[in-house]
């Protein structure tokens, strides 16, 4: 009943990807898509905004580490945005200790500034 | 000489009856040359007679006897025809038969005449009825243009009838632009247009003089074309061009009108424990008809639900442009902690100070899921209907109001309502109970008893629509459904193996998990855990016997328990991947313990309530 989209917007080596509806393993093969899709296009800095993503499991979160695994061999991270309301999604990245991993901001701006802006520096 | 005087006055009564054919035109026009000929030869002995149109020299040359000729002549002198003698077999003709020929010459030369002034007189009706069959046409034409028609139907009717009228083998209509189409009608099956230019050809040009396309004919013999046949066709392509180009406006408005309606109605509905939720909008039979319906629902602070379903009065764009601010208002109301009725009063406040005509019923209501406590009150709306397991159905018509905008100050009543597990709440617009073919005690009666029959929100929202729509409902309906869960005592399902099953399989056990009370955290957790084993029993048999996957679920005590069984044998052992991620963050949220067998793999996932 709830649709699952992944929305890009790439410019030169920077992407925000937006995902919205529930990341299980039926959805998960066309975000892997995207992310691919993505890096093999030239992006390396990548901000996912998983705000309006309601559901997401192992295999979604194998999918952004596999990203994350290609991103660190150019040193660059991806950062997430959650909402602080979605308290059972960071919950699932508490338990998997991917919070450790992972930068999670609350929002769009905060990641951009941590994750794509980095190349100023 | 006798003779030939006896047969000048037979040829007097013969020409006589000539003129009187001619006369009353009962002969046609080679009929009548036919008699002269044949009297002639018969009235001169001349071994052949024929009679030729125009002037022939009067006297034959050549050698041998002399040819006898002889003019027929109009009324104003000129040379209609002449008539040809050739000469007896034997000699030359008597004297007398240049008497004849004259006279039999002048005679015939009135019945041609009369006969030819018929012949003219039968085309030019001919010609006037067949512009009567065409203007005929036209104005049916354009009666059934204006009706409102798909675009490619009214192409189709146009190029047919131009090509029907003008009796052209094909008519081709081409349109351009957005939705660009090309239409053929042909008088026979077979084949297509001949390469090459039209015989004749109109463009289509909308009202705004823009070039739309062309309608072209091919294929019929210009000499046969007149100026009649241009006409036609280009009066039958500013007909057409008019509709279509005043189709497309309306359909551009519909399609604007329908997109600010979706984009006014919630993208989802809120997603809380212990309720199902289900909503639907649905046009008029014209997609121009879209109105002011909506429904909303809302979580708030306190966990609350507010729910609302109105009409603004009216259709197209403003009613949904008004619908939107009234939406937003409310919802901004409700989150004040506004109650129903309280909500509504101030909205009719708003209504009354935008001081156009705005008009709309709403019907607004609070459920808190967990207790079943309903408070609603209605501005002019159908009443919320109740269908409660085993005591049927009921309308809550307790809190009935004037509409928004009616009043100034109007009294405002809240009607209250426990609704018991297992209940189902319907808010609907008078689109899904009233319509021409239908009364409203007749609607009102068979929605009750479509509710009654029908458990899941979901189904029962479609089914509601689709019977509204069965009536050919001219309006537009919103409905909104809203089940208020019991706990039962087990939750089972069984689903194909295949990974768009198991977003089904959380939907259910959240839903099952949230009537029996178990809290929103321990939900959320034990749904990620079964969703991974779920998934794990979709992927992993090989061999299956079964293509099907297996969930059960029961709230027993202080524990939950899930089972998650699939029909097939797994790889062995268990491959490491993304799915034995799974496994750990199974383990991480509840006790597991896998059973293998030669049957199936049985997870068996336990965790306390909360």
């Amino acid at each position: 009943m709830r649709e699952f989209t992944v929305e890009a917007q790439a410019l030169g080596p920077h992407a925000i990807v937006v995902v919205t509806g529930e990341i299980d393993a039926y959805t998960a093969p066309a975000l892997r898509e995207k992310f691919l899709e993505l890096v093999d296009g030239g992006v390396d800095r990548l901000v996912v905004d998983l705000r309006r993503v309601t559901f997401i499991e192992s295999v979604g979160l194998g999918t952004l580490i596999a990203v994350r695994k290609r991103l660190r061999r150019f040193d660059r991270n991806l950062c997430i945005v959650l909402d602080a309301g979605q308290r059972s999604i960071y919950r699932t990245f508490e338990i998997t200790g991917l919070t450790n991993i992972f930068p999670i901001h609350p929002t769009v701006e905060a990641a951009v500034e941590d994750c794509l802006d980095e190349s100023a520096a | 000489m006798n003779e030939l005087a006896e047969g000048s006055a037979a040829l007097t009564r013969v020409a006589a009856a000539l003129l009187d054919a001619g006369l009353l035109a009962r002969v046609d026009l080679d009929g009548v040359l036919a008699v002269i000929a044949d009297v002639a030869r018969e009235q001169t002995r001349a071994q052949a007679a024929r009679v030729v149109p125009g002037a022939l020299p009067e006297a034959g040359d050549g050698p041998g006897p002399t040819r006898l000729t002889a003019i027929l002549r109009g009324p104003d002198g000129e040379a209609m025809a002449t008539l040809v003698l050739d000469p007896p077999t034997e000699g030359a003709f008597e004297a007398p038969a240049v008497e004849v020929a004259e006279a039999l010459a002048h005679y015939g030369a009135a019945a041609v005449h009369r006969a030819r002034t018929f012949a003219e007189a039968e085309a030019a009706a001919s010609r006037e009825r067949g512009h009567a069959s065409a203007m005929r046409a036209l104005a049916e034409t354009a009666v059934r243009l204006n009706a409102p028609l798909p675009i490619d139907a009214m192409l189709a009717d146009v190029t047919e009838t131009a090509r029907r009228i003008v009796g052209a083998r094909w008519a081709v209509s081409t349109l351009s632009g957005d939705v660009a189409m090309r239409v053929v009608a042909a008088a026979d099956g077979d084949g297509g247009p001949p390469a090459g230019a039209p015989h004749l050809a109109a463009p289509l040009r909308g009202p705004d003089g823009a070039d739309l396309g062309a309608l072209e004919l091919f294929d019929k013999r210009s000499a046969d074309l007149d100026e009649t046949d241009q006409a036609i066709v280009v009066q039958l392509a500013q007909l057409a061009a008019s509709a279509i180009g005043k189709e497309r406006l309306l359909e551009a408005q519909a399609r604007l009108a329908a997109t600010l309606q979706r984009s006014l109605l919630p993208e989802r509905l809120p997603d809380v424990a212990g309720v199902e939720m289900a909503a639907r909008y649905a046009s008029g039979v014209a997609e121009v008809d879209v109105g002011g319906d909506w429904y909303d629902a809302l979580t708030l602070p306190d966990g609350d639900l507010f729910l609302v379903v109105g009409d603004v009065v009216g259709k197209g764009v403003e009613a949904a442009a008004a619908m939107g601010q009234l939406r937003h208002c409310l919802r901004t109301y409700a989150f004040e902690g506004l109650e129903p009725a309280a909500a509504l009063e101030r909205l009719n406040v708003l209504v009354n100070t935008l001081g156009g005509s705005e008009f709309a019923t709403v019907v607004a209501a609070r459920l808190t899921p967990p207790t079943g406590q309903l408070r609603y009150a209605s501005a002019g709306h159908p009443p919320p209907l109740v269908v409660t397991p085993g005591a049927g159905a009921e309308f809550l018509d307790g809190a009935q109001s004037v509409p928004l905008g009616a009043l100034p100050r109007p009294a405002w009543g809240e009607g209250r309502r426990v609704l018991s597990p297992g209940s189902t709440l319907v808010l609907y617009t008078d689109g899904l109970v009233e319509s021409r073919s239908l009364s409203l005690d007749v609607g009102l009666e068979r929605l009750a008893a479509a509710a009654q029959g029908c458990g899941d929100p979901a189904i029962l929202v479609d089914h509601l629509l689709e019977l509204a729509t069965s009536g050919h409902q001219a309006d537009d309906s919103a409905v909104l459904a809203i089940r208020l869960t019991a706990c039962a005592e087990q939750f089972r399902i069984r689903l194909p193996a295949e990974f768009a099953s198991v977003a089904a399989v959380r939907r259910r056990l959240r839903t099952f998990l949230g009537a029996c009370g178990i809290d929103g955290q321990t939900t959320d957790e034990v749904t990620l855990a079964c969703s991974e084993a779920a998934a794990n029993a979709v992927e992993h048999p090989v061999a299956p016997r079964h293509h099907s996957i297996e969930v059960e679920a029961s709230v027993e005590g202080e524990g939950i328990r899930v089972v998650v069984r699939d029909f097939g044998q797994w790889r062995s052992p268990p491959p490491v991947s993304e799915r034995g991620r799974g496994l750990a963050l199974m383990r991480m949220l509840m006790d597991v313990e896998v059973a293998s067998r030669a049957s199936g793999t049985e997870v068996l996932l336990r965790r306390p309530r909360a």
